[in-house]
């Protein structure tokens, strides 16, 4: 009689059932920490770094700043709600991709329809090779998000499978919310402060870095998708959208900029661009770094700018009073 | 197809089980065959260059054992090899200085940049069979009959990407024993991939966060800041690499074979660089050190015969990490290290304090981070924009976020589990606990990667060698 290819031994039942045992205990812990977590994140209003999100799909604000850093760093949203008599809310965070920036949108519209929305256009090109879809907490409950991020990773569905991922790297963020101290609601800016050295040295260029090219390895192209779903999702909730190309120090041109001037010019939107704005451009006490402004700098610009919205909101009201 | 990756986790869940139900007669056979697939998934057309090296290396063994001409056949082999390594590896940087030359004496000769991707795991597969034919030479083994025992020995998945790189007598009998499923092998296969995966994702992946970040614009950061993040590096560096190894130790341990040991805890425990030398990249240093530094320096010769020796096996060391000065100049380093710590007698004294030993640690991991700078930054002028802000003034430190402080937890448990286990590898120091602290740190490890590990991180730093 031919000997069997394999016998079942207590070794092979031995494994296999450590194996499970060891992948229910770990699904176990992961819902545990999954509901904890959640529990703690979703409380978040505001005031707390890493919970952009939640704070901002609370908020019931009139006008919208999206971006990312430059967005966060430098629309002073009290300056510009005391200029437009709207309430103004900056959701712009740190390295935050076109694809996030949908997301956050559709979020937001589950529970609130904002009046427009300003987005800083600088920061486009910076996040899109390496920008984060950081909106990971609502993948169960939002099916654009969920879209989003199984588009960004085929093999989110798997990884979902285990529920902290969801709050990957979240952890302290969560636990943050337990703890008494600032968690109420905040209009969202965050401003820098210092300024650039005198000893460092800062390259000025002048016009445009270089063709549209979004094939250059690196740069993912369904961020350019999303960035036009974004502007889509806007008009079909008759939502305006502003563009804003905030200072730069050096008068730097996004790549992409033609790009952003084209879709502007097609959809008629409004586009304030202050990149190579002389008030700003080589002025080292307005700047924290080459990209950014510092307080003082976004104070300048938010008053600025501010001043353009009000003329603006009030020219769109008085022609859809006619 | 990365370790850490779902293709991966698919691949070895359907091999695996496979391979036990597999006849013992054809398991290598089917090992081969997936340890190809494994490879060809990287990238197909370097399959084609596998192959052949295979088949070379195989017929030079064949001609070497025959005895005619033996000197001859080797010469052709390492010819060969070597060839296969300076194509592609070193042409382009070759090419570079050539070009370099002809500026200098203002000739209109311009050599073209060749588009070359470097072959993953080249450097690794390509030693192995320099080391198995010098073996058959030298008369220290026998040409193995069976080809398929030799093409698995050079492809064998777990190794051939990134190490440790194996030696053909600790290897091929292990292929040849009989394959048996044994607990013993599962438990210990599944403790090192854990520890391997920890390291890489908690512990490497969060700190490359922040050295990235440091280093990829080192002039716009502080003093504090980038001496802090050169210590990260070598801390990053070591988590990946040994985090790499114990992974494919792991999963070899899944088939039975035990890969030889490429780390013993050289950050926490080493006194001296001589001693790191000996705890770090084992199979590296010793692949040099049997098929370099002995055959051509012997082993009781003069004082300045060793310090070429040292030199030689470490500036070849350099050159295989890479082409370009930096990786030439870290080998030159470490030398000197080497050079002057046994002129000073240094880590050579026994018994000594606690803390005269605290202190050769810490001095160690100091010299060994310096030197790292040379690894980690792509050019001189990188080098020297260190070196300024290094040389500045300015104490404000870049704390990074998140990704730091859950790299800071890691590593401290990584640190702590190291000094503990000395000479020890994770899989025989946790076997030997108690059932409950074995688990409570199963499930620890576990659930930190879930939580703070960078799950979504970068490739394996070694994958570029």
């Amino acid at each position: 009689m031919d000997k069997p290819l394999f016998t079942f031994n207590s070794d092979v039942f031995r494994v296999i059932a450590k194996l499970f045992f060891w992948l229910a205990v770990v699904y176990l812990l992961n819902v545990i920490f999954y509901l904890a977590i959640s529990n703690c994140y979703l409380r978040l209003s505001g005031g707390v770094s890493g919970a952009k999100i939640s704070a901002t799909i609370r908020q019931k604000h009139d006008v919208f700043i999206f971006g990312a850093s430059r967005g966060l760093r430098h629309y002073n949203s009290g300056i510009i709600s005391n200029y437009t008599g709207l309430s103004v809310y900056n959701a712009a965070d740190d390295g935050k991709s076109p694809a996030y920036q949908l997301g956050l949108l559709t979020l937001l519209l589950e529970q609130h329809k904002p009046r427009a929305v300003i987005y800083e256009v600088g920061d486009i090109m910076s996040v899109l090779a390496r920008g984060d879809v950081d909106l990971y907490p609502y993948y169960y409950s939002n099916k654009d998000v969920r879209l989003l991020l199984n588009k960004k990773d085929p093999f989110s569905y798997i990884k979902f499978r285990f529920k902290t991922y969801a709050y990957n790297q979240r952890i302290f963020t969560g636990i943050r919310g337990l703890l008494p101290g600032k968690k109420t609601a905040d209009d969202g800016y965050r401003p820098l402060y210092g300024c650039i050295k005198d000893k460092d040295k800062i390259e000025y260029r002048d016009g445009f870095e270089g063709p549209d090219d979004f094939s250059r390895s690196g740069t993912d192209t369904s961020m350019i998708e999303n960035f036009r779903q974004f502007i889509s999702v806007c008009e079909s909730n008759q939502i305006q959208v502003i563009f804003a190309f905030s200072p730069t120090l050096t008068g730097y041109h996004a790549t992409c900029e033609r790009l952003i001037r084209s879709i502007a010019l097609e959809k008629k939107i409004p586009f304030f661009d202050y990149s190579s704005d002389m008030r700003f451009k080589g002025n080292r006490k307005l700047f924290k770094d080459v990209n950014h402004l510092n307080d003082e700098g976004a104070t300048l610009f938010s008053n600025d700018i501010g001043e353009k919205l009000k003329k603006l909101f009030a020219d769109r009201t008085k022609d859809a009073n006619n | 197809m990365q370790f850490n990756s779902i293709p991966f986790l698919f691949f070895l869940l359907c091999v695996v089980p496979l391979y036990y139900l597999v006849p013992q007669k054809h398991k290598n056979v089917f090992l081969l065959i997936c340890s190809y697939y494994f490879y060809f998934c990287a990238k197909p057309e370097y399959l084609i260059l596998l192959l052949a090296s295979t088949a070379v290396n195989y017929l030079s063994a064949c001609l070497l054992e025959r005895g005619n001409a033996k000197r001859v056949v080797l010469y052709f082999s390492l010819l060969f090899n070597i060839g296969l390594l300076f194509g592609f590896k070193y042409l382009n940087f070759f090419n570079g200085q050539l070009n370099y030359v002809f500026q200098q004496f203002r000739l209109d000769i311009h050599i073209p940049a060749f588009s070359i991707i470097l072959p993953v795991g080249i450097s690794f597969y390509t030693f192995m069979a320099i080391g198995y034919l010098l073996d058959i030479y030298w008369g220290d083994r026998r040409r193995d009959r069976n080809y398929v025992l030799f093409s698995l020995y050079l492809a064998f998945f777990p190794q051939i990407l990134c190490g440790p790189i194996g030696r053909a007598k600790e290897l091929i009998p292990q292929f040849v024993a009989k394959s048996v499923f044994k607990y013993d092998n599962f438990s210990n296969g599944f403790r090192l991939m854990l520890w391997g995966l920890f390291k890489k994702i908690v512990v490497a992946d969060n700190l490359g966060v922040y050295v990235d970040a440091v280093f990829n614009n080192a002039s716009r950061h502080s003093t504090l800041t980038v001496i802090v993040a050169t210590f990260l590096y070598a801390f990053q560096l070591y988590a990946d690499f040994s985090g790499y190894t114990d992974v494919a130790r792991g999963i070899a341990r899944l088939f039975g074979i035990k890969l030889m040991v490429n780390f013993r805890t050289p950050y926490v425990n080493s006194t001296s660089v001589t001693d790191y030398w000996n705890r770090n990249h084992i199979s590296l240093t010793s692949w040099f050190r049997d098929y370099v530094y002995y055959p051509f320096i012997g082993t009781n010769t003069g004082r300045l015969k060793r310090y070429a020796g040292i030199l030689l096996m470490f500036l070849l060391s350099g050159i295989w990490h890479g082409a370009g000065w930096m990786f030439i100049t870290w080998g030159l380093i470490q030398a000197i290290y080497l050079v002057v710590e046994d002129l000073l007698h240094i880590g050579k004294k026994k018994n000594v304090t606690w803390a005269a030993r605290s202190f050769n640690q810490l001095s160690t991991f100091i010299l060994v981070s310096i030197g790292l700078l040379f690894f980690r930054l792509p050019t001189m002028a990188d080098l020297c924009t260190v070196a300024r802000v290094i040389a500045g003034n300015s104490w404000d430190l870049y704390t990074g976020g998140r990704a730091l402080v859950f790299a800071a937890i890691g590593l401290f448990c990584v640190m702590l589990l190291d000094r503990f286990m000395d000479k020890k590898q994770f899989d025989e120091y946790i076997g030997g606990k108690p059932l409950a602290a074995r688990w409570a740190c199963y499930l620890t490890l576990t659930m930190m990667i879930f939580l703070v590990g960078n799950i979504d991180g970068q490739a394996f730093i070694y994958f570029q060698f």
